[in-house]
């Protein structure tokens, strides 16, 4: 009996000390882990994890709250976000699309994106190729809503594109807060959640508000198109990889679009006949979104994404039209 | 908060015992299974190594990156000294994590963490924007018009087409896939006013 007590004990013990050892093991793991393996967990975390809450986006004088909730099946993630100020609208996402439910118009407006087949340049940006044109440092530790976050810093190697600080949560890798930096360390953008809840969500959540039956549903077609055959050559800063090139309908008429991404940020070119485009005094900046256009021939090019303005501007001045 | 009591009778097969083992797990069996499962445990080698693969998968899929450093030799040894006391694994003394969600393909993540950020937004010091000069003849001026009370964005039809033709195709990889939405979610959608 006796025996059979301090056998049990011992086994206590030894359970004990695994969970001591285990837990050391895993603080030390986060230790050690390279920024780039970091910013790789970032990556996985915001796909896999299930988790709700509201997110406050704040730039300049700005504040925006939504509603997120967000859910891993084991393949796809669903997400449902609902911006909580301005004009009603839902945005329900499943794997690559989105459906946009506006139910002032009621109306459902589809973007899909188009996949690899048809675009075989799409790559997943890696954390390798990001750190070709950025440089990422572990800056230490904060807690921030009482978790224990990692914070990043991601410094761009050229002033062509902004800088970033991240929040990361080190027990689950979600990124709780992040910045978007200009020149001078700036702050032009920041996102943060409060009230988040990591794990449990009820897939109702993922529900829309309204019941869509007898909206009008709207689809974007994209044609992929060879911006070559189409008589111009774009170049976009170093780093930043041709994501999508298509034809596709914009307000007045078709127009091309070419996506470029470095992995944190993109931006896009949009080509439009002159007359289509129309004329424009001014297009405002909004923090990191910065955007410029100009007449090349009798065409209108307009470059807009999350990049300096000096940036976006080189963009639409090397933008040139080739012989067929 | 049950979704269901398992009842006595024994294991039988791969699945019904790994049902039952997350069952234990959860402590959501009853006293005569809880002793079953034991004996089971301690009797069978295989449904040891599956009761310590259950309590690790609980761990790794709370955390994803549980995953990465996961050592079956530690395993193996939590499993030897298990083996030899298997009543320390009362189900009582174990945190509850609902670990039967997790083996179901679907199920979202049980153990819910529930927390409240407080979030201290500093006012930021650049609120308007740089007015920027271009000289390009053919260009347009770019520059920001900030007066109170409406977002930029909404102010600006001309940009906010662009913003939502640009959302839709711009993947961020490292942020959150929703971030272009958070950033222009007041934008007019491209079809909408067609």
């Amino acid at each position: 009996m006796r025996g059979a007590m301090s056998l049990r004990w011992l086994g206590a013990v030894a359970v004990l000390f695994a969970c001591v050892s285990w837990a050391q093991d895993r603080a030390a793991e986060a230790d050690a882990r390279t920024p780039e393996q970091w910013l790789q967990l970032v990556q996985q975390s915001a796909r896999r994890l299930d988790y709700s809450g509201t997110l406050i986006y704040q730039r300049g004088t700005e504040t925006r709250m939504s509603k997120i909730v967000h859910v891993f099946d084991g393949k796809v993630a669903h997400e449902r976000l609902q911006p909580l100020d301005g004009r009603q609208r839902e945005f329900i996402r499943r794997a690559d699309e989105v459906k946009c439910l506006v139910p002032d118009a009621k109306r459902v407006i589809v973007e899909r994106k188009a996949r690899p087949e048809s675009f075989p340049a799409l790559a997943s940006a890696s954390a390798d190729e990001l750190l070709r044109s950025y440089s990422v440092k572990n800056v230490g530790r904060e807690r921030v809503g009482g978790f224990d976050c990692q914070v990043l810093e991601i410094q761009p190697k050229q002033n062509d594109r902004f800088g970033y600080r991240l929040w990361v949560d080190r027990a689950s890798g979600l990124l709780l807060r992040s910045q978007t930096l200009g020149e001078r360390g700036e702050v032009l953008e920041q996102m943060a959640f409060s009230d988040l809840r990591i794990g449990s969500v009820d897939r109702e959540q993922l529900k829309p508000s309204w019941s869509t039956e007898g909206w009008q549903v709207d689809e974007t077609a994209y044609k992929p198109v060879d911006l070559r055959e189409q008589g111009w050559r774009l170049v976009p800063p170093a780093g930043f990889k041709p994501m999508y090139a298509v034809r596709r309908p914009m307000k007045d008429g078709p127009a091309l679009q070419a996506v470029f991404s470095d992995g944190l940020a993109s931006l896009s070119v949009f080509i439009e006949p002159a007359a289509a485009a129309g004329s424009r005094d001014s297009l405002p900046s909004a923090g990191p979104i910065n955007a410029f256009a100009r007449q090349v021939g009798d065409a209108t090019v307009t470059v807009v994404g999350e990049v300096p303005f000096s940036t976006a501007r080189s963009v639409a001045q090397a933008a040139e039209r080739i012989g067929r | 908060m049950k979704a269901k009591r398992i009842e006595g009778g024994t294991a039988r097969g791969n699945d019904d015992l790994e049902l039952q083992l997350s069952s234990l797990l959860d402590g959501e069996v009853d006293d005569a299974t809880c002793r079953s499962l034991l004996e089971r445990l301690r009797r069978d080698g295989e449904a040891g190594r599956n009761w310590e693969l259950l309590n690790c998968v609980g761990d790794a899929m709370r955390s994803s990156d549980v995953a990465s450093w996961h050592r079956p030799g530690f395993v193996l040894k939590v499993a030897a000294a298990l083996e030899q006391e298997p009543t320390v694994l009362a189900p009582a003394a174990l945190p509850r994590v609902g670990l039967r969600r997790w083996m179901l393909p679907g199920a979202g993540v049980a153990a819910a963490a529930a927390v409240l950020l407080a979030v201290g937004l500093p006012r930021l010091q650049s609120g308007a924007p740089v007015e920027v000069a271009s000289t390009a003849p053919a260009s347009l001026q770019v520059r920001a018009a900030a007066p109170a009370g409406q977002p930029e964005i909404e102010r600006s039809p001309v940009l906010e087409r662009y913003l939502a033709a640009h959302r839709e195709l711009a993947d961020p990889t490292v942020m959150p896939f929703s971030t272009p939405y958070v950033r222009t979610s007041g934008a007019i959608l491209t079809q909408e006013s067609r």
